[in-house]
């Protein structure tokens, strides 16, 4: 049992606890103080557990820029998950988007990055905004309206996710040093040599992965046909299920 | 096509022709059943009869290959070999040719595929089947036309004929069950025809529960030849170790089960003492149904059965014996009991039964090539008289009673002789088919070894005697004397199916509300196209009795085969078996593999000549007395018939078989249900209902966790993930 | 570029490192699906999930030099924007049935 390591995650977990949307708006406020301590316990964590690890790699960390991107990333999922505003939650959604893209950057993964920021911070971002406009109640309604200002259970959400994590967290970092199955050794640097970018990428995708590509471009199709029809007004399909619009006195 | 078959030799080609026989039948079944409704309807016959006309020919094609020393140059036009060379075959083939064509299905090492089993035999019935069948088809097209699932009933007989050659063909015991349960489903489906008739329905659910009894016997008999044999192909199990007297030794109870076993299956399809009881109700079917399966090929599968297996039945002679012993008393019984029927078909449903039981003597005293010409000749003269019952049941307005109606020779004088020449043959009256074939049996049983051979002989005579008095009484009665026709003649039978039937034709509907009370049934006559007017001939169509004709010319030709056409002083028919080991005095060894060895041998007590007279003399009798009772003095009848009345109506009442069997089985059985039903009761109140409640009680208790709020749902599979990762990190290492 | 020349110092603790991040963005996605009440935030919050997860096959793609990783995420987009259409599209429909974006307006299913 990594003892720092449980209190950095427990940490996390009162602090996104206290975050979630609630009455109490201060607690907001003083669960972000707490977060803020749990990422930097985590930071210390991290830096003491390289070095006892893997006393001989401990030079080669990951960089400033990846901190950097995690932190965003981190601080702007729980932006996305606290915020009692949609419209902020989803502009948040659109920051993280931009780290992790960073965060493909550094792992040599461009093309996915540019494909990241096109698609979730583009298209499906974009979607999101316009369904939030549609559908949320405005005037008299929106006071009446409660479930983005108080969430539900957030207690129990957040033990059991934190449960989870913890032990993700704790199989990770202490099987991690004799885990993960090495790169070849030999040639390692050759194969290094010829692999990365959208070549390679591509490559892999038309001659490995061409018909699991067709299928997905099938899926693609089929989903564009399926949410016209779902989110048409009296569409069939909505009358066949009983949904149909109620009639308007 | 012709390019591909040169390229086999003549037992591949006969092995090919044979392969194919069963599939026409069967493809015009696939088509009747998926067109027939829609597309085909009134032309449902036409798919059935080009596919019986298929394999009929392939039949003949194989009939020729396995002939010895006929038709040879045809045989040489039609295989393209030299005269000479047609002059070899038949003679050149061993005795049997088999071919697998597929596996059927495998588990472990029991195999079985999908092969034929060709030799004489199996030929012989192969090509009488499809040639009645045919007849039949084209009959029945002609006898059904315009009734209700028209195109039902013909893929039901499609179906009959692809079981049947199956059954006749195939290469192994399950294959020939495969057949023998699909002829019986047929003839389930097919008396079962006019099913709202409440005793149609009863007569098939009766001929399906009695026809279990025989099928659970030979299902038990096969499986017993798989523990004793290790297979189940017919060249293994009878050329194999069967042979050696040290395995049979070893096995000997099963030398006695197995063909025990093997005889009530044969029994019960083919209507046998005391298994007979389902096929006289069988008569319910359409009547050519009654003639194809009741009385022409179905029934006579048991008596192929036991002539195929008759190198098992040769090495256990009390069994052997047992089945003449049997087959002679139903003979005698059936017949005593047609002398007192009144209803025509019923009368040739017991003649059935009878003639069966000659086959089933002819097989106990080893005479394997006696039964089965008889069961030929019995095909053309039975079908011929079911048919021709048939045309005066149309024609009387499905009114069958020999009481109501005389003197028919005057309206449907092709029907008349049709009948006529069968009512010989049946009879044995010399020079028709019946006379030769069945005077061969009893001249067999005459000669048998075995002496009570001789015994059997003399009922049989005896029967004989009686056959030719019940036969002529129905034809004097029915056909000669004052012309009286029955209320119902000239009127179509009223159907059955009258709201599907009508409903589908309004203008005859809207014109009956004119006519008389008899529109309905006069409306529904016209809609057939052949409303005959009272005083013109009742014959049908020539659909109806050319079929009759052929029947009635094979009828009176295919004896003679019994008597000409084969080797030295042999008949035909003879020399085409002779190479069967089903017959007794045979010591065969001629080819490979092994041969048979038949310990049966035969004596000679009477010569065949003498059989003959006596046989002539009998019928000739049996004809001059019905003449006399039923035709130049029928007053003389009634007086006999009261003078005899406690016999009359012990036959009338058919031997009280059906009777016993309702004291001594349907009761107790219904009261066993019923008491069966009460424990079943308290199992039911205590027991299933406790399995009952006690899932109730758990998802009582497991309800709330069912909140239908998707968090608890995430929450339940995100702590469970999370508690089976704790476990194997901390529990497992 | 320094990221490109940085290839052979991509050792197992920076892996460790990513893996984590990943961990953390699930969870956090986790807690947001689980405890927000508004059908559109579940949704967003499972985006966040989906995020983890690239980083996860984006990280081991980079530690063994094998495109499978990438193209993974390839496929990942294409269905995280399939689903996305449709659950929006669903959300449309249920919104004009009930009025309101409450998940807990739909638990006909309760038992």
């Amino acid at each position: 049992m990594d003892y720092p390591l449980i209190i950095a995650t427990a940490c996390g977990a009162i602090a996104l606890y206290l975050m979630m949307p609630r009455a109490q708006g201060w607690l907001v406020k003083l669960g972000a103080l707490i977060g803020v301590l749990a990422l930097a316990s985590g930071l210390s964590y991290l830096t003491h557990w390289a070095s006892v690890a893997f006393p001989a790699q401990h030079a080669a960390g990951p960089g400033v820029f990846f901190y950097a991107f995690a932190l965003i990333a981190i601080a702007s999922a729980a932006g996305v998950v606290c915020h009692p505003k949609p419209i902020y939650s989803a502009l948040y959604f659109v920051l993280m988007t931009l780290a992790i893209a960073g965060l493909f950057l550094l792992l040599m993964a461009e093309f996915i990055a540019v494909v990241l920021i096109i698609i979730y911070a583009g298209a499906i971002l974009v979607t999101y905004v316009f369904v939030i406009m549609l559908a949320s109640p405005t005037g008299v309604a929106a006071a009446a309206v409660d479930y983005d200002r108080i969430s539900a259970d957030p207690l129990v959400a957040v033990l059991v996710s934190f449960l989870l994590l913890g032990t993700v967290l704790e199989t990770l970092f202490t099987h991690a040093p004799h885990g993960f199955i090495a790169p070849v050794a030999a040639g390692a640097a050759a194969h290094a040599a010829h692999w990365g970018g959208l070549a390679a990428l591509g490559k892999n995708l038309y001659s490995r992965y061409t018909l699991p590509l067709e299928l997905a471009g099938v899926l693609m199709t089929i989903s564009l046909v399926g949410a016209v029809v779902i989110a048409r007004k009296n569409s069939p399909h909505t009358q066949m299920l009983g949904l149909g619009d109620v009639p308007t006195e | 096509m012709f390019q591909f078959f040169q390229q086999f030799t003549l037992d591949q080609k006969a092995e090919l022709f044979a392969g194919m026989i069963p599939l026409f039948p069967l493809m015009a079944l696939v088509i009747i059943a998926l067109f027939g409704g829609k597309v085909l309807k009134g032309r449902a016959h036409v798919p059935a009869i080009i596919g019986i006309a298929c394999s009929f020919f392939l039949a003949l094609l194989l009939l020729m290959i396995f002939d010895v020393g006929q038709f040879n140059s045809i045989k040489a036009a039609l295989f393209h070999i030299t005269t000479a060379q047609a002059n070899q075959i038949g003679a050149l083939n061993p005795e049997f040719l088999q071919m697998k064509f597929a596996t059927w299905f495998s588990a472990g090492g029991f195999r079985v595929p999908f092969g034929v089993y060709l030799d004489p035999l199996s030929v012989l019935f192969v090509s009488f089947v499809t040639g009645i069948s045919l007849l039949i088809f084209i009959y029945s097209s002609g006898y059904m036309e315009g009734d209700y699932g028209y195109f039902r009933f013909f893929a039901y007989l499609s179906m009959f004929v692809t079981a049947m050659t199956i059954l006749v063909l195939a290469n192994n015991f399950l294959l020939v069950y495969l057949g023998w349960e699909g002829v019986g489903l047929a003839s389930y489906l097919l008396v079962g025809y006019y099913y709202p008739k409440r005793s149609a329905r009863d007569a098939a659910t009766k001929a399906f529960i009695v026809n279990r009894i025989g099928d659970t016997c030979f299902a038990i008999a096969i499986f017993m030849i798989y523990l004793t044999f290790h297979s189940l192909n017919f060249a293994n199990v009878f050329y194999g170790p069967l042979q050696s007297a040290s395995f049979r030794a070893a096995h000997s109870s099963m030398m006695f089960w197995i063909p025990l076993l093997l005889m009530f299956g044969a029994f019960a399809k083919s209507a046998q003492f005391p298994l007979h009881v389902w096929l006289p109700d069988a008569m319910e079917g359409p009547t050519p149904v009654s003639a194809l399966i009741h009385a022409a090929t179905m029934v006579t599968a048991g008596v192929y059965l036991i002539a195929r297996c008759m190198p098992i039945f040769m090495h256990d002679l009390p069994v052997l014996h047992l089945v003449g012993i049997i087959g002679t008393f139903t003979a005698f019984m059936a017949a005593t009991i047609a002398m007192c029927q009144y209803d025509l078909k019923r009368i040739w449903a017991y003649s059935t039964v009878s003639q069966l039981g000659y086959m089933f003597m002819g097989l106990g005293v080893a005479a394997g090539s006696a039964a089965v010409f008889h069961v030929f000749t019995h095909a053309f003269f039975k079908a011929l008289l079911f048919l021709s019952s048939g045309s005066v049941m149309h024609a009387m307005g499905g009114e069958l009673d020999i009481r109501k109606m005389s003197g028919l020779r005057k309206r449907m004088p092709i029907t008349t002789i049709c009948l006529l020449i069968g009512a010989l043959s049946l009879a044995g009256f010399p020079g028709w088919a019946g006379f030769f074939s069945k005077d061969e049996i009893l001249s067999a049983a005459m000669n048998s070894v075995w002496s009570g051979g001789p015994w059997l002989a003399a009922i049989g005579l005896l029967t004989a005697l009686i056959t030719a008095y019940y036969t002529f009484r129905a034809f004097f009665r029915v056909f000669m004397g004052d012309l009286i026709l029955p209320q119902t003649a000239g009127l179509h039978e009223p159907s059955v199916f009258a709201l599907p039937a009508q409903a589908g034709d309004e203008s005859h509907a809207v014109h009956d509300s004119h006519s008389a009370p008899e529109a309905g049934q006069h409306g529904h006559d016209a809609h057939h196209g052949h409303d005959q007017p009272r005083n013109t001939s009742f014959d049908g169509p020539i659909t109806m009795w050319g079929p009759l004709v052929i029947l009635a010319v094979g009828a009176t030709l295919v004896g003679w085969l019994g008597v000409f056409g084969g080797h030295g002083d042999q008949g035909w028919i003879q020399s085409f078996l002779a190479r069967v080991p089903m017959n007794a005095g045979l010591h065969y060894v001629p080819t490979p593999p092994g041969g048979l060895f038949l310990p049966v041998a035969s004596v000679d007590r009477i010569s065949p000549a003498m059989g003959m007279v006596f046989g002539g003399i009998l019928a000739v009798v049996g004809i001059l007395i019905a003449w006399y009772f039923h035709l130049v003095n029928r007053h003389a009848a009634e007086v006999v018939k009261s003078a005899m009345r406690p016999l009359v109506t012990f036959l009338e009442n058919k031997w009280y078989i059906d009777e016993i069997y309702h004291y001594c089985l349907v009761m107790p059985l219904w009261y066993l249900g019923r008491a069966l039903y009460g424990v079943d009761h308290v199992v039911d109140g205590i027991v299933v209902n406790f399995f009952g409640y006690f899932p109730q009680l758990v998802g009582w208790v497991l309800k709330p966790t069912e909140s239908g709020r998707l968090r608890y749902y995430a929450i339940g599979m995100v702590s469970g993930l999370a508690l089976v990762i704790l476990g194997v990190l901390y529990l497992l290492r | 570029m320094m990221i490109t020349h940085a290839t052979n110092s991509f050792s197992d603790p920076v892996l460790v490192r990513y893996l984590a991040l990943g961990a953390v963005l699930f969870s956090i996605g986790l807690v947001g699906f689980m405890a927000r009440r508004n059908m559109i935030m579940i949704f967003l919050s499972t985006e966040i999930m989906f995020q983890g997860v690239a980083i996860n096959l984006i990280a081991f793609s980079r530690y063994y030099h094998n495109a499978d990783g990438q193209s993974f995420v390839i496929f990942l987009l294409t269905v995280a924007a399939a689903e996305a259409s449709l659950a929006l599209g669903l959300v449309i429909m249920l919104y004009r049935q009930r009025q309101t974006l409450n998940v807990d307006a739909w638990s006909d299913l309760q038992g």
